[in-house]
């Protein structure tokens, strides 16, 4: 089924009429995440933000499936959602399992019911925070009009965790953001020294931070750390 | 409200050849009323900054929110899209004002149904 700006419109007015202002962050993600799964006709919408360890976690879901999609991100350290959030753009897999781009994740998810997702970029900061995610378990070509729904539900969900950060109310999601948002600074700087010293590309740098984290089974914000340190001793 | 314009993406960072203080977002709160000056561009680069600057909004709940875009020289449509969804979160009676649009950017607002939601004042 096609998403329609009809519907959208619909769809934001009555999210307007819901006193945001005086909910609990959570329950706004929340109401984001079931219009969004109800709009787009889809078996599954969530809201992942960036943990310390800059693992995507659910924020808010509607079905179980994106639970899986969570688990399945972190333990393969890929997917849609995770290159969403690392190139800061909307992707979008129409059927993974023909999609090659995610071989050990594609084959997870479809044994799990995941076959097509859709995700986009949270941006807070300069960078992105999270995404906001839908899937399908058949094969779901995302259309124009698609991409664009997701991103009026991403608009809102941008706001809220604007709002929450610059609260001063201590909830439990904004202390997570801000280690994510702590830990991603060092390991830009960690990626920055890479790039000077051995002339990788940004990806490829993350990806050597990333396997040398797995190997030593320390914490990729650590490892970054050392690197930085190191670059700075030896000047 | 009408979502016609598509930003393809956000970048991440100001690119480094793009004059940086470019913008300016000064945004006033006060018991019942907000306001918020946008001297500059908004376009796919500020989006992390107009975000952050709109936030407010959320927790004050104002019943006159103005948009003062005398010195706002271009808007994108996402960053439109923006400004339609912060207004989402004021309260349903509220009302809504931008100021002095040029025309280019009461162009952007039509486009995007933005402006059906405000009252335009001193416009061109």
């Amino acid at each position: 089924m096609t998403v329609t700006t009809e519907d959208v419109r619909q769809a934001l007015n009555e999210l307007g009429r819901l006193r945001f202002g005086e909910m609990r962050i959570d329950e706004a993600m929340h109401q984001i995440v079931e219009t969004t799964h109800a709009i787009f006709s889809v078996d599954g919408a969530g809201l992942m933000l960036a943990d310390g360890e800059h693992h995507l976690r659910n924020a808010a879901v509607s079905d179980e499936r994106v639970r899986h999609l969570e688990d399945l991100q972190i333990r393969h350290q890929e997917g849609p959602c995770v290159t969403a959030f690392d190139d800061k753009v909307m992707v979008g897999a129409e059927d993974l399992t023909s999609d090659r781009r995610w071989p050990a994740f594609g084959r997870a998810a479809v044994d799990r019911d995941v076959r097509a997702v859709l995700a986009s970029p949270i941006p807070y900061n300069q960078d992105a925070v999270g995404v906001v995610a839908v899937l399908s378990r058949e094969r779901h070509p995302w259309s124009g009009e698609a991409e664009l729904a997701l991103l009026a539900f991403t608009d809102l969900a941008a706001l809220l965790i604007a709002s929450m950060m610059m609260g001063e109310q201590q909830t439990v999601l904004a202390t997570q953001l801000q280690n994510a948002l702590n830990s991603r600074a060092i390991i830009e700087q960690a990626k920055g020294v890479l790039i000077g010293q051995q002339g990788l590309s940004a990806h490829a740098a993350y990806e050597q931070i990333r396997a040398q984290a797995r190997a030593e089974r320390r914490k990729i914000a650590v490892v970054s750390a050392d690197l930085v340190a190191r670059a700075v001793r030896e000047g | 409200m009408t979502l016609l314009c598509f930003p393809s993406d956000f970048p991440a960072r100001r690119s480094a050849d793009s004059a940086p203080g470019l913008l300016v977002i000064k945004v006033e709160v006060s018991q019942d009323s907000a306001r918020v000056v946008i001297n500059g561009e908004l376009d796919l680069t500020t989006r992390s900054l107009l975000i952050e600057r709109l936030s407010p909004i959320l927790r004050a709940r104002p019943r006159r929110l103005v948009l003062d875009m005398a010195g706002t020289s271009f808007i994108d449509c996402g960053s439109a899209r923006l400004i339609a969804s912060a207004i989402r979160f004021v309260p349903e009676d509220s009302r809504v004002i931008i100021r002095h649009p040029s025309r280019v950017v009461r162009r952007v607002l039509e486009l995007t149904g933005l402006d059906l939601h405000c009252e335009i004042e001193g416009a061109p």
